[in-house]
């Protein structure tokens, strides 16, 4: 009987040690959570500031050497009909069956965009 | 034999003495135990509880305010701050070397600050970032404590402060946004009561109750980060070029009644100490502070004679350059007389006589139902602190006379904020229905979105009345004198005011609010706006907010990429440009 109840007390203390040793590592641990965190934020906000539009103005003005555009121009590029969308995206003989009509389009842009070459001996 | 009797007598005498003497002192401590643990338990828990149990409050994390597009305008960010208890402080000489690089502080400067006789904590610094946070603490100096701290952050540098407003030490919205949603912001706080050793530490067996806090919700406003830039740069330079002494830009968007950007001037800023003097510049001026509008008020003069049907765009009156109402002249604003106008030329020359011709034609009862219908002497309910109604006065109020009502058509004698005036210029623009301004469109709460829908508050003209009063400010924006202040390729419709500064007794003539309103496209209108220098050197609205009108009107243009609806000029080619 001694025996058994000697047991079961130390089995207690062992428990109630491990226990005691858990909460200090849940408290150490929340702590480095708490710190963690307060990191996390203070990255983002890190993060924030060099998205704000001052820093991308500096950058562009200073590093980049970027300036205002004076002229905006628009370009109107006339989408294909819906029935030739449709014709694209049929696999044609001699083109190939995973370019989509989308390409069309930004060739088109391409083209648009792209000044055309000026003749010989005026460059 | 008798011997070992009374021996054995004597044994048993003293072993019942001692039996009793363990009995007694068992019965005694027995005793204290039940005191203690049956009679006295309450008192004792108390007591314990007193000491060891510690109950906390849980701050909850303040919501952020976003632009329209998400990106964030203010931030809460928690921050260590660095307390230092002088008579825990073994060694202040070594604690100062150890903690001065860390820092950027002389070790004397820290020295200072240690007072080892004085029980009071000492700040010696604040926001410390978590990198030296860290390393502080794993010095392990006696006698440094670090609090975490929330502080409220700008990346975008002060931006709106009217608008945004600020917090205070705890946390709570003190002025604009901040106090008018303070109670979304702040969310709710949590509860944390624990039981602590002598050493501080949490004892893991004892009593715990935890309920976490709730963080605030993230408001998504409908200003638009670069728009807002823009507007404050510009208004700063109008101002400064103009010699003024303040001003207004306001953008919104006519379907919804969403304001896109509110600059106002002179304000604070958010990012630096607020000075006692800055303490009127704290409120939103956009609806605290009223002023007469001028000649942009003929706008609604106009929609109200058409929508009654009482003129036509055509309707003709004489204009001789003043008329005589109840024996008082009123004269037209550059005293120039035009002959037969018609109500188009009314707002094109800005005809005082002729919005004079309206009202009469109107009537008080139905001039003054417009005032009310377009929202003026009302609240715009657009839930930012301090609003104004605004005033004027009808034939109800005592000492009315009708050269109020002759004044009053073309905007003066009448007080309204610069959101009112924006808000009833947007009616005309989104069909003649009047939206309320808004300018938050979202809260966000975690993965919770509850989206914050436009208001129609009503009708006020009808389709075809506000197509007409586009029409007539479109010919306002394409006579000689202003369009040099169109965008090319765009139709703009607009108009210019220009009213006195009053006084007690009545009219400073050479300080003036220069103002201009406007929208565009005319055809399909994307955004309104309102410019307002106040007091600038060349008085008049069409001088001075015209050219500022035009400038943020190319930057919308290109902004909302609006492609133009009329040929545009090609540029020409800079030399030296590829």
């Amino acid at each position: 009987v001694i025996l058994g109840i000697g047991l079961v007390v130390l089995l207690y203390s062992m428990q109630l040690g491990s226990v005691t040793t858990s909460g200090y590592d849940l408290q150490r641990l929340q702590l480095e959570r708490n710190e963690w965190r307060q990191r996390n934020e203070q990255l983002l906000l890190e993060l924030a500031k060099v998205q704000s539009l001052a820093w991308i103005e500096v950058e562009a003005v200073q590093r980049l050497g970027m300036r205002r555009a004076e002229h905006v121009s628009y370009l109107e590029l006339a989408a294909p009909p819906a029935a030739e969308l449709d014709r694209a995206d049929e696999p044609a003989a001699g083109a190939s069956p995973t370019q989509p009509a989308i390409l069309a389009l930004w060739r088109e842009l391409l083209r648009a965009l792209t000044p055309p070459l000026p003749p010989e001996g005026t460059r | 034999m008798t011997r070992r009797a009374s021996g054995k007598r004597l044994t048993s005498w003293r072993l019942w003495v001692l039996a009793v003497g363990f009995a007694t002192c068992a019965a005694v401590v027995l005793a204290r135990l039940v005191s203690y643990q049956v009679v006295e338990f309450a008192r004792f828990q108390a007591l314990a509880e007193h000491t060891q149990v510690l109950e906390r409050q849980i701050n909850p994390k303040r919501g952020a305010l976003l632009d329209a597009n998400g990106r964030p305008l203010a931030i809460s960010v928690m921050y260590d701050n660095l307390y230092v208890y002088g008579p825990h402080v073994r060694d202040p000489g070594q604690t100062a070397a150890a903690l001065a690089p860390l820092l950027e502080m002389s070790p004397s400067e820290i020295l200072l600050k240690i007072d080892r006789d004085k029980k009071v904590k000492v700040l010696l610094k604040e926001r410390l970032p978590a990198p030296v946070s860290a390393r502080i603490e794993s010095l392990g100096l006696p006698g440094l404590e670090l609090v975490p701290t929330p502080y409220r952050n700008y990346p975008e540098g002060s931006i709106a402060p009217q608008l945004l407003g600020f917090v205070g030490v705890d946390g709570r919205g003190l002025a604009g946004l901040e106090l008018s949603y303070d109670e979304e912001l702040y969310g709710q706080p949590g509860r944390l009561v624990s039981a602590h050793d002598t050493a501080g530490q949490e004892i893991a067996m004892a009593r715990r109750e935890y309920q976490p806090a709730r963080d605030g919700a993230d408001l998504v406003l409908t200003i638009d980060r670069y728009l807002q830039r823009v507007a404050e740069r510009e208004l700063a330079q109008a101002v400064a070029a103009n010699k003024a002494i303040g001003g207004h830009i306001l953008i919104m968007e006519p379907s919804t009644g969403a304001l896109l950007a509110a600059a106002s001037w002179p304000t604070y800023s958010l990012t630096e100490p607020l000075r006692p003097d800055q303490q009127a510049l704290m409120k939103p001026t956009i609806v605290t502070n009223v002023y007469e509008p001028g000649s942009v008020m003929k706008v609604v003069t106009l929609a109200a004679g058409l929508e009654e049907g009482v003129i036509t765009p055509d309707t003709t009156t004489v204009d001789g350059g003043s008329v005589i109402i109840d024996g008082v002249r009123i004269s037209n604003w550059d005293f120039n007389g035009h002959g037969t106008i018609t109500m188009r030329q009314m707002l094109v020359y800005s005809s005082n006589v002729g919005s004079a011709f309206v009202s009469r034609q109107l009537g008080p009862e139905r001039f003054y139902k417009f005032l009310d219908l377009f929202g003026f002497g009302q609240l715009t309910g657009v839930r930012l602190p301090g609003e104004v109604p605004g005033s004027y006065r009808t034939p109800d109020d005592p000492g009315w006379t009708r050269v109020d009502l002759a004044t009053n058509s073309f905007g003066q004698g009448v007080a309204v904020t610069p959101l009112q005036m924006l808000t009833a210029i947007a009616a005309i623009a989104n069909d003649g229905v009047l939206m309320r301004p808004m300018l938050v469109k979202e809260l966000r709460r975690g993965d919770e979105v509850v989206p914050i829908a436009p208001e129609a508050v009503r009708r006020v003209v009808s389709s075809q009345t506000a197509a007409q009063v586009t029409d007539i400010m479109v010919s306002v924006m394409e006579q000689p004198g202003l369009k040099p202040n169109g965008v090319p390729g765009y139709v703009l419709a607009g108009k210019t005011g220009t009213a006195d500064f009053p006084t007690a007794t009545g009219y400073e003539r050479n300080r003036t609010y220069a103002s201009h309103v406007g929208f565009g496209p005319a055809q399909h209108p994307r955004w309104v706006m309102l410019v307002r220098l106040d007091a600038p050197e060349a008085l008049y609205g069409g001088a001075v907010a015209a050219p500022v009108f035009k400038r943020m009107a190319e930057e919308l243009m290109t902004y909302l990429r609006i492609p133009p609806t009329e040929p545009r000029p090609t540029p020409r080619a800079t030399p030296g440009a590829r």
